[in-house]
């Protein structure tokens, strides 16, 4: 029997990058999965997800709207069942100096990467206790979570944020069985990672595309940059029976960067 | 007999991505007729019906659109008719369900279940019978529910309860104002039926209850309801309009 047949698995940020590589490992575990984004091209990661034989529903959701949140709980309840995991994951991030930081910019950040993980919480674990379900509640934070890098004190703010959001709702959720954990991804390949070296190469010297990476990356203990798939094995565990109890935690998976 | 055959007719079902919408634009294939098939965008479940209905040598045109919103049902009756042929059968089946105690129930849950339960339908109904009525052939089946006439002893579903039964007296009010117009209007009341919601584990103590309550012993198989759907929108029903068929193993009657 696979891990999680007979589960729902719902992912926010879905559709690329980290996201779209834990909604594959929940689908080939045997999950229902829902793969939610704030982008068309969400459906289309579904159905290469489908072709492979796995039952995933696509929404387009933009997680800083209740409603919109709250529409896309019940749509997967009526497709797929009553959600079981809910992967707090859609995150954007910017990168820019003191005197250029917009307010904008900073409403962005927090809206995105911290109302909408609670938001997405909060409707997970109503649902999830109206059930009776002991459910799953795992939140992306990062490496920022734990030290803030440089021009990014917005995105630094919103993940310490993920951090406060998880811890809370662990106490209050406690006494239901469902947990509430976190994960501190550190520099894992994605189109995210290929926008900070660009961005943050740009305003720390003269780098060329990927050296400002290498350079960090140099660093990392384990000597290399973490894929999609070295995520997805943790939230998986955090996911699964054997996790039962575990809540309230951060775990970094960042090949050493951090140590706890 | 061929009374019930729907070869040549083109029909439109919403909800076809998943449950009782599913099976029913199956059926209609079954019986003969091409058919378009809605589901909002990222349905799980709507490639597989374009195939089933592939696979038995009708037409099928896969539909992403919601019930919610005219311009897309508008948009999709227009596809229908373009790739398909003209619309002569249509199938509302697009609907959702959940429970929440009256007193506190937010205005927004309340708000959504009519807007997809009821307006959807009726939305759905407007973009329908505009493309029928000039030609005065049509028949348009709405989903209603048991729920619509009764009230399920222990569900705390006002919200469902009531747009149900909105839907029925709905499809009642447009069956009369289109029955010199060549359309017909029913609607069928399903009772308990075995969907992938009332599948899951952690409703099967519910689901006993349900069938403990229904004279015939069990939920409904969705294959049950193809012989009414299809029915109705046959040449079998061409004097039945303004109809509710409660299809619920005699569950209303005691």
């Amino acid at each position: 029997m696979k891990r999680f047949e007979g589960k729902v698995a719902l992912v926010t940020g879905g559709s690329r990058g980290i996201g779209q590589a834990i909604a594959e490992r929940f689908a080939a575990e045997g999950a229902r999965v829902c793969v939610a984004a704030n982008e068309e091209s969400v459906h289309a990661t579904a159905e290469a997800m489908r072709r492979t034989g796995a039952t995933v529903v696509s929404v387009v959701v933009d997680v800083t709207r209740k409603d919109e949140v709250q529409a896309m709980y019940e749509r997967v309840a009526q497709e797929l069942g009553e959600v079981d995991i809910s992967v707090q994951n859609a995150g954007v991030i910017t990168v820019a100096r003191l005197e250029d930081m917009t307010e904008a910019e900073w409403d962005k950040i927090l809206a995105v990467n911290t109302k909408g993980v609670f938001l997405c919480c909060q409707e997970a674990a109503l649902r999830m206790r109206r059930g009776g379900k002991k459910g799953r509640l795992i939140n992306t934070a990062s490496g920022q979570a734990r030290q803030g890098f440089i021009y990014t004190p917005h995105y630094a703010a919103s993940k310490f944020g993920v951090l406060g959001i998880t811890q809370s709702l662990a106490k209050e959720l406690a006494p239901t069985g469902i947990t509430v954990n976190a994960f501190c991804p550190g520099i894992i390949a994605t189109d995210m990672w290929q926008y900070n070296d660009a961005a943050w190469g740009k305003l720390l010297g003269n780098y060329q595309p990927g050296e400002l990476m290498a350079e960090w990356v140099a660093n990392i203990p384990m000597g290399r940059a973490g894929t999609g798939a070295d995520v997805a094995g943790l939230v998986a565990f955090l996911a699964s029976d054997d996790a039962a109890y575990i809540t309230g935690q951060t775990i970094n998976v960042d090949g050493g960067m951090f140590m706890s | 007999m061929n009374l019930f055959d729907l070869s040549g007719e083109t029909a439109l079902v919403t909800g076809a991505g998943s449950g009782i919408g599913q099976r029913l634009a199956v059926g209609l294939a079954e019986a003969g007729a091409n058919v378009a098939c809605l589901d909002l965008p990222g349905s799980a479940g709507l490639g597989e019906t374009v195939e089933r209905i592939a696979a038995l040598g009708r037409r099928a045109l896969r539909l992403d659109g919601d019930v919610t919103q005219a311009a897309d049902l508008q948009r999709a009756v227009a596809r229908c008719e373009a790739d398909l042929g003209p619309l002569s059968v249509a199938l509302n089946c697009a609907g959702i369900a959940n429970a929440t105690a009256a007193e506190d129930m937010p205005e927004a849950q309340w708000q959504r279940m009519l807007s997809v339960n009821l307006n959807g339908v009726f939305l759905s109904c407007q973009a329908e019978a505009r493309v029928m009525l000039p030609r005065r052939r049509g028949a348009i089946i709405n989903i209603a529910s048991m729920s619509g006439s009764i009230v399920n002893r222990g569900l705390l579903q006002a919200h469902y309860n009531s747009s149900k039964a909105a839907v029925i007296h709905l499809s009642k009010s447009l069956a009369m104002e289109w029955s010199d117009r060549g359309l017909r209007v029913n609607s069928i009341s399903p009772g308990y039926t075995a969907t992938p919601m009332n599948s899951r584990p952690e409703v099967a103590e519910q689901v006993k209850q349900f069938e403990a309550d229904t004279p015939l012993g069990r939920m409904a198989s969705v294959d049950e309801l193809v012989g009414p759907a299809v029915f109705l929108a046959s040449r079998a029903a061409s004097f039945v309009t303004g109809v509710d068929l409660i299809v619920d193993g005699g569950f209303v009657c005691w």
